[in-house]
């Protein structure tokens, strides 16, 4: 089984990812901060991919991302502009998921991801 | 959407087309129908249901087409795209680089398919003076005119496609992507019936997914046969995981490909171009007669 770490700070948000990851088979961790979602990675080797909020996390995940080359960070983000999108690919992101989207998307982009 | 509201129309899609929902679709069942409010000028999906409880034929027609021949994705089961990469490498590595290679996608419906083949050929950086033709066909008017448009919604260019391709191959227009041009123009999209020949010959691969197990057992015969008259020598025929070719001896399985078939006889004339396209009304994704999958 795959762990996967929410990293969101919108709590519906993260209850509503949370059931749709468990539903896929995932074992799944919710953290609300970049701090506390930091020492879990460190503690916690096992953690396949982190979906994170690109807005609220942009400047501080660059660092994240390079910490843990192994973990696939998939962003879910508001901003569509291709901009915007291209500077989470070159912060390193494995993919990005634009809102809304739904169950299917999310399969989807966890496949594409490598973790299905 | 209700529950009420969702068994009516999953009863209904499952009537007139074979259709299956399942209520974890309710989602893509109220992204699908939005379109159909603002182009009937309806209010809420209670106005819509209410109208199907009239009996409006056309609007129902228009609910039927919009949930059930869209059923498609970008890049859908990966191991096809890498099948007709090896088909194509090889190809190339004994074909004379003067003949254009040509790839069909037979019900193409939006054109996820054949922009998942163009984006492939892109993507294999192949000599320059390597020439290919991607055809595209679907026995829908409307979903042609929509594939040419190269539009795709939110929702479809997230479905299968690698973020990366979404942003090297289309571009935002409003609320939609488009297709690039220099891409949307290396697909020829056509409106045809499989029951008629094909309207162009020589393919070297053709892919017809998940087409024939709506048909009757003659209509996929009649199919077949118009791609086998379509076919060059050796090509290579993609159908459904689930689908059959009903032991045809002019077809060789490939091994451990699943639905992937080469063409090992020469073309033979149709006996039979009369044959009616019918629907068979049952589930989708099930075949009409049992495949083996290899070991």
């Amino acid at each position: 089984m795959k762990t996967v770490l929410v990293l969101l700070d919108s709590k519906p948000m993260m209850f509503i990812l949370q059931k749709m990851l468990e539903d896929l088979g995932f074992s799944v961790f919710v953290r609300s901060n970049l701090t506390d979602a930091q020492d879990l990675l460190n503690q916690d080797d096992k953690i396949d991919a982190v979906l994170l909020d690109k807005t609220i996390h942009a400047e501080p995940t660059a660092s994240l991302i390079q910490a843990f080359p192994h973990v696939k960070f998939i962003y879910v983000s508001n901003q569509t502009a291709p901009s915007d999108i291209q500077t989470a690919l070159d912060l390193g992101a494995a993919e990005y998921i634009m809102k809304p989207f739904d169950h299917d998307i999310l399969q989807s982009k966890l496949s594409l991801a490598g973790l299905l | 959407m209700t529950p009420n509201d969702f068994k009516f129309i999953a009863e209904l899609l499952k009537e007139q087309s074979g259709f299956s929902l399942t209520p974890n679709q309710i989602y893509l069942l109220e992204s699908r129908l939005g379109p159909i409010l603002r182009q009937n000028n309806l209010i809420s999906l209670e106005d819509l249901i209410n109208s199907l409880r009239l009996n409006d034929v056309e609007l129902r027609d228009s609910v039927i087409e919009a949930v059930s021949i869209n059923n498609t994705r970008f890049f859908r089961n990966k191991y096809v795209f890498s099948a007709i990469e090896s088909f194509l490498k090889e190809l190339l590595a004994e074909k004379p680089l003067t003949k254009k290679i040509k790839i069909l996608s037979a019900g193409c419906a939006s054109g996820q398919e054949p922009v998942s083949i163009a984006i492939l050929l892109q993507e294999m950086n192949l000599p320059a003076d390597v020439k290919m033709d991607v055809y595209a066909l679907d026995m829908s008017k409307q979903i042609i005119a929509r594939a040419k448009k190269g539009t795709y919604t939110h929702y479809e260019v997230q479905k299968g496609l690698a973020i990366r391709f979404l942003l090297k191959y289309f571009t935002p227009d409003e609320e939609t992507w488009k297709l690039k041009p220099e891409l949307l123009k290396t697909i020829h999209y056509q409106v045809h019936n499989m029951m008629k020949p094909l309207f162009e010959k020589n393919f070297d691969v053709v892919l017809c997914r998940n087409m024939l197990s709506y048909m009757t057992e003659t209509a996929q015969k009649t199919a077949i046969t118009h791609i086998e008259n379509s076919l060059e020598p050796g090509g290579l025929l993609i159908i459904g995981a689930s689908e059959t070719l009903h032991d045809n001896p002019n077809f060789e399985k490939i091994p451990s490909q699943l639905g992937c078939y080469r063409f090992i006889g020469t073309p033979t004339a149709i006996k039979d171009q009369n044959t009616a396209w019918t629907l068979i009304k049952k589930p989708l994704f099930k075949p009409a007669v049992p495949n083996r999958r290899p070991s």
